[in-house]
């Protein structure tokens, strides 16, 4: 057992025309990782794409033929190679070659003549650092598994493409919240077969779904016979009070004709009521290790719960920072859409719990 | 101060050194990156470090009257809430057993004076992010009580 836990030492690849300083490192090194030694640029490109290779490379600037830059660049321009950290090893130590490795992809610099506490602690860093990386490049799956069934497969594509550290954080940003819910669904449910429930919901779900992923939101859960959407996350978006007030208007249109078509097929069902609000909240991953979930926390999400409960059927409930945000980017984007544009009536203040001020409230019905 | 609150969504940083023209060098390059705080003594340090607010990467002068560098990181180091909190070495002089000593006592990396601002960026940046992947493979860890 003890044998199969044993950990796969790391291996380092130390580059430098200089034997001695070859045999100085490589001694330093040898206890904690595997080490191999190139004594030019050629040899050093030739242990790098090769089926062993190495973890991370010390690369010497000054060498014959090709030299330190030019291997790193070439490193860095080969996708089997790019990942690999190199850390410079350098006598001359001028901010503007600093500045020209590091552009070029490199992790760091260890200034000659070396220090054995420097070169063990920042070989430990980078070698550290890149297992994480590793570690956590299971995030695209994860993505995958957490994102696939809510979001279009276009904001999937765009989450992969953000660095890591902008996954992981909770952050606190601007977002628009949708809750829309079925009326009278539970009542229905009981003159309903399991079958026909079953059946019913997930029609009506589908057609939800569809109206939040057009503009580009998130389903952040479902709950029964209605659901929770996300503009303006995970994916930074301005105009996210513009696209939830259209779903919300999509949803209504898209669930009157059903409406109509259930009714005509006797199946009556009821209408639906939304409540979006736009403001700050709390978003990133929550949850245990083996249940994480993307969300959104913070009074926000239950102001817009509020409005959706207190909505009507065909009612979209709204505040007055998600209104003029919307009609903001609508002329900016030139959209015309005659339900957006339709008058918002106010319904004048309601007070909140958990929010200081009474806030005035807008109303437009779709029917 | 407002400017560490405009954006709350950054990494901070903690600045300890006494000399005012290096504090003013190093803010410059970060302020546009990072959350910067600064304090001019170890004692100040300390206790910006046990503030409520959080830090994420501490670079510490060694050179400093009252306190010097290696106290103040040893205090950091002992004390469970706060020893997780990377510290970078700023020092002008270069001595082996000097930075062994710092390891020692915790310390990530070195950065040496005079200072040069790529090299300064590219080892915030590496254990900015390296700390940011351990606090969150701390929180699943913990949420699976396997710490």
């Amino acid at each position: 057992m003890a044998a199969n836990v044993e950990q796969k030492k790391q291996t380092v690849l130390i580059v430098d025309d200089q034997p001695d300083n070859l045999a100085l490192i490589g001694s330093l090194l040898k206890d904690i990782y595997k080490t191999k030694v190139a004594l030019n640029g050629e040899k050093a490109l030739q242990i790098a794409i090769s089926n062993e290779p190495p973890d991370l490379i010390l690369l010497d600037v000054m060498m014959p033929g090709i030299d330190g830059y030019e291997v790193c660049r070439r490193l860095k321009e080969n996708k089997a190679t790019n990942d690999i950290p190199v850390i410079f090893l350098t006598a001359k130590s001028e901010v503007e070659d600093e500045q020209m490795g590091l552009e070029l992809g490199a992790a760091d610099y260890i200034a000659k003549p070396i220090s054995p506490p420097i070169v063990l602690a920042r070989v430990k860093n980078h070698l550290m650092l890149q297992s994480a990386r590793e570690y956590l490049k299971e995030k695209n799956r994860f993505l995958e598994n957490t994102f696939s069934r809510y979001v279009s497969s276009k904001v999937i594509e765009q989450l992969k493409g953000t660095p890591i550290d902008e996954f992981l954080k909770m952050d606190k940003r601007e977002v628009s919240i949708l809750f829309v819910d079925m009326r009278g669904f539970t009542a229905l449910g009981s003159r309903l077969t399991p079958e026909e429930v079953q059946e019913t919901v997930n029609s009506f779900l589908d057609n939800m779904v569809k109206c939040v992923e057009e503009m580009e939101g998130m389903v952040d859960k479902f709950l029964g016979d209605g659901l929770m959407a996300i503009f303006g996350a995970p994916l930074h978006n301005e105009t996210h009070a513009w696209q939830a007030l259209s779903a919300a208007a999509s949803m209504q249109k898209v669930h009157k004709d059903w409406m109509e078509s259930r009714q005509a097929a006797n199946k009556t069902v009821g209408a639906i009521g939304i409540g979006v609000a736009t403001g700050e909240v709390v978003v990133g991953n929550v949850g245990t290790s083996n249940r994480m979930e993307y969300t959104a926390l913070g009074h926000l999400v239950n102001l817009a719960s509020r409005l959706c409960s207190n909505a009507a059927g065909g009612e979209i409930l709204t505040i007055k920072e998600s209104l003029e945000q919307m009609k903001h980017h609508a002329s900016a984007l030139q959209v015309q859409d005659e339900f957006l544009t339709a008058t918002f009536i106010s319904k004048g203040l309601t007070t909140f719990k958990n929010i200081s001020e009474p806030l005035e409230i807008f109303s437009v019905s779709a029917c | 101060m407002a400017a560490a609150n405009d954006h709350p969504e950054r990494q901070v940083i903690l600045i300890v050194d006494d000399s005012p023209d290096s504090i003013a060098l190093i803010s410059g390059l970060l302020n546009d990156l990072y959350r910067v705080k600064v304090a001019t003594n170890g004692k100040d340090a300390l206790r910006i470090a046990f503030s409520s607010d959080p830090l994420d990467l501490i670079l510490l002068d060694i050179m400093m009257p009252g306190m010097d560098g290696y106290e103040v990181c040893s205090h950091l180091k002992k004390e469970s809430q706060i020893s997780d909190i990377p510290v970078i070495f700023l020092t002008a002089k270069s001595d082996v057993a000097d930075e062994e000593k710092g390891f020692e006592l915790g310390a990530v990396d070195y950065i040496t004076k005079p200072i040069s601002p790529p090299i300064l960026l590219a080892r915030i940046r590496t254990h900015l992010r390296l700390k940011r992947i351990t606090d969150y493979l701390k929180h699943k860890l913990e949420a699976s009580d396997l710490l």
